[in-house]
C-alpha cells in the first residue's frame, strides 16, 4: 500500500465530513477509471458505469469503516476496488440475463466479500420513523443545524424541539435494539 | 448529580456518550447506570440511535459527494464532445474553403503528353504530316485556348473552345479535353450556368477517357454551385 493509499484509508475512516468528502472524491475518480474499463468493455453503458461507481465507493467506504478491509502492504486499494467493481457488474449482468464473459467470471469472489447489511438495516429503521421525526433528525445530523435553528425552522420552542428530537432518537434506538436482539 | 428534569436527563446521557462529562460526574453517571435499569435502557437507546444517525449522516455525505463528483464530470465530457464537434466543423470548413477558393491547376492538363504527342510528332512546321489541315487547325486552336487560360484571359479562350466543342468529328478523348477546358474557362470568366451545362455535357459524354483528377472534378462541381449561390 502506498502512502497515498494510507492517507486515503485514514480519511475514509474519519468522522469529519470534510476529510471524508475529500477522500470520497479521490476514491470516486480512481474507481471510475476501473469501472469504465470493466463496464464499458463488457456491454455496459456510461449510466451503468455511474451506478457501479456509486455502489462500489459506498461499499469500499463501508468495508473500510467497519474494519472488514484492513490495510495490507501487499494489497493496493485499487486491487480491492477492482474486485468489488467486478462483483457488482457481474451481478448486474446476471440480473439482465446476459452471458457473463469467462475471464470476468473466473475472477469472481464471494458475495460476502462486498456485502454489508448494516447500512440498509439502519436506513430501514430510520424509514420506520414518521416523516416529522426523519426531518428533524436529518436537519440535526445531515445538515448540521443547531437545535435553536431547528426550533425556528419548525416554528416551535427550543424545549419542544429537544423533546421531539430525543423521543425520535429513543424510538429509533428501540427499533435498532430490537432488531439487533433478533439478529443475535 | 442526576438531573430530575426529563430533557436535562437526556442531555446528560448525550453528554456522557459524547465524552463531555467531567470525570467525577462520569462516575456518578455510571453508578446510575448500574443502579437503574430503566435509565440504562434509555441511555442505550439514545446511544444506539446517535451512533446510527452519525453513520447514516456520513453515508449521506458519501452518496452526495459521489453524485456530485460524477455529475461534475458531465461538463468535462460535454466539453470533450464539443471539442470533437468543433474540430469536425473546422475540418469541414477548411475542406469547403479549399474546394471553394483553390483553382484547378490547368498546368498539369497542359502537360498532357497523350494529347500533344501526335501533334508534336507530326512536326509543327512541316507540311508532310499525317494530320489533315482541319485537325491541325483544331490542335492549334486548342493550344491557343490553353495559352489564353494560362495568361488569365478566359474570355479569349472561350470562343475557340466553344467552336471546337461544337465540331462533330472529334475523338472522345479530344472532345472531353475541350469540354474540361471550356468549363474551366467559363468558371474563370464567372459564367457558372454555362460551366454547369458543360459539366453535364462532360458527364454525359460516355466513358471518361480524358483523365480528370477526382479532386479537380469535386472542385469545379462545388465552385459552379458556389458561384451560382453567391454571384
Amino acid at each position: 500500500m502506498t502512502s497515498q493509499d494510507q492517507k486515503l484509508y485514514e480519511d475514509l475512516c474519519s468522522d469529519d465530513p470534510r476529510r471524508l468528502a475529500g477522500a470520497i472524491r479521490l476514491l470516486t475518480r480512481r474507481v471510475n477509471v476501473i469501472a469504465r474499463r470493466m463496464v464499458l468493455g463488457n456491454s455496459g453503458t456510461r449510466s451503468d458505469v455511474d451506478d457501479v461507481v456509486q455502489d462500489t465507493v459506498l461499499a469500499v467506504w463501508q468495508q473500510v469503516r467497519s474494519g472488514s478491509y484492513q490495510v495490507r502492504p501487499d494489497v493496493a486499494l485499487d486491487a480491492y476496488a477492482t474486485t468489488i467493481v467486478r462483483n457488482k457488474w457481474l451481478r448486474t449482468l446476471q440480473r439482465r440475463s446476459v452471458v457473463v464473459p469467462g475471464d470476468l467470471d473466473e475472477n469472481r469472489t464471494s458475495d460476502a466479500f462486498t456485502e454489508d447489511r448494516r447500512l440498509p438495516d439502519l436506513e430501514e429503521a430510520l424509514a420506520r420513523l414518521g416523516q416529522a421525526c426523519q426531518r428533524l433528525l436529518k436537519l440535526f445530523y445531515w445538515e448540521g443545524y443547531s437545535m435553536e435553528e431547528i426550533a425556528r425552522l419548525l416554528e416551535i420552542t427550543m424545549e419542544a424541539a429537544k423533546v421531539r428530537k430525543y423521543r425520535c432518537m429513543l424510538r429509533l434506538g428501540e427499533i435498532l435494539r430490537k432488531k439487533n436482539g433478533r439478529a443475535e | 448529580m442526576r438531573p430530575t428534569d426529563q430533557v436535562q436527563q437526556w442531555e446528560w446521557i448525550e453528554a456522557y456518550y459524547q465524552n463531555k462529562l467531567p470525570a467525577a460526574e462520569r462516575l456518578v453517571f455510571e453508578q446510575e447506570l448500574a443502579r437503574d435499569a430503566d435509565f440504562r435502557e434509555t441511555a442505550l437507546r439514545l446511544q444506539t440511535a446517535d451512533e446510527a444517525l452519525r453513520i447514516l449522516s456520513l453515508e449521506h455525505t458519501v452518496r452526495k459527494t459521489v453524485r456530485h463528483e460524477l455529475a461534475h464530470r458531465q461538463p468535462l465530457r460535454r466539453w470533450r464532445l464539443g471539442r470533437v464537434v468543433v474540430s469536425g466543423m473546422v475540418l469541414i470548413g477548411l475542406g469547403l474553403a479549399y474546394l471553394t477558393f483553390d483553382r484547378v491547376d490547368l498546368q498539369s492538363y497542359r502537360d498532357d503528353v497523350t494529347l500533344t504527342q501526335r501533334y508534336r510528332a507530326s512536326g509543327d512546321d512541316l507540311q508532310e504530316t499525317d494530320l489533315t489541315p482541319r485537325q491541325r487547325a483544331f490542335y492549334r486552336d486548342f493550344f491557343d485556348a490553353q495559352a489564353f487560360l494560362a495568361n488569365g484571359q478566359p474570355e479569349m479562350a472561350i470562343p475557340s473552345l466553344e467552336t471546337l466543342s461544337r465540331a462533330d468529328s472529334l475523338r472522345p478523348y479530344f472532345r472531353q479535353a475541350v469540354q474540361w477546358h471550356l468549363l474551366n474557362a467559363y468558371l474563370l470568366n464567372n459564367q457558372p450556368d454555362n460551366a454547369d451545362a458543360t459539366f453535364q455535357l462532360l458527364d454525359q459524354s460516355g466513358e471518361p477517357v480524358y483523365p480528370i483528377n477526382r479532386t479537380d472534378r469535386w472542385k469545379v462541381w462545388w465552385q459552379i454551385r458556389w458561384k451560382k449561390l453567391a454571384p
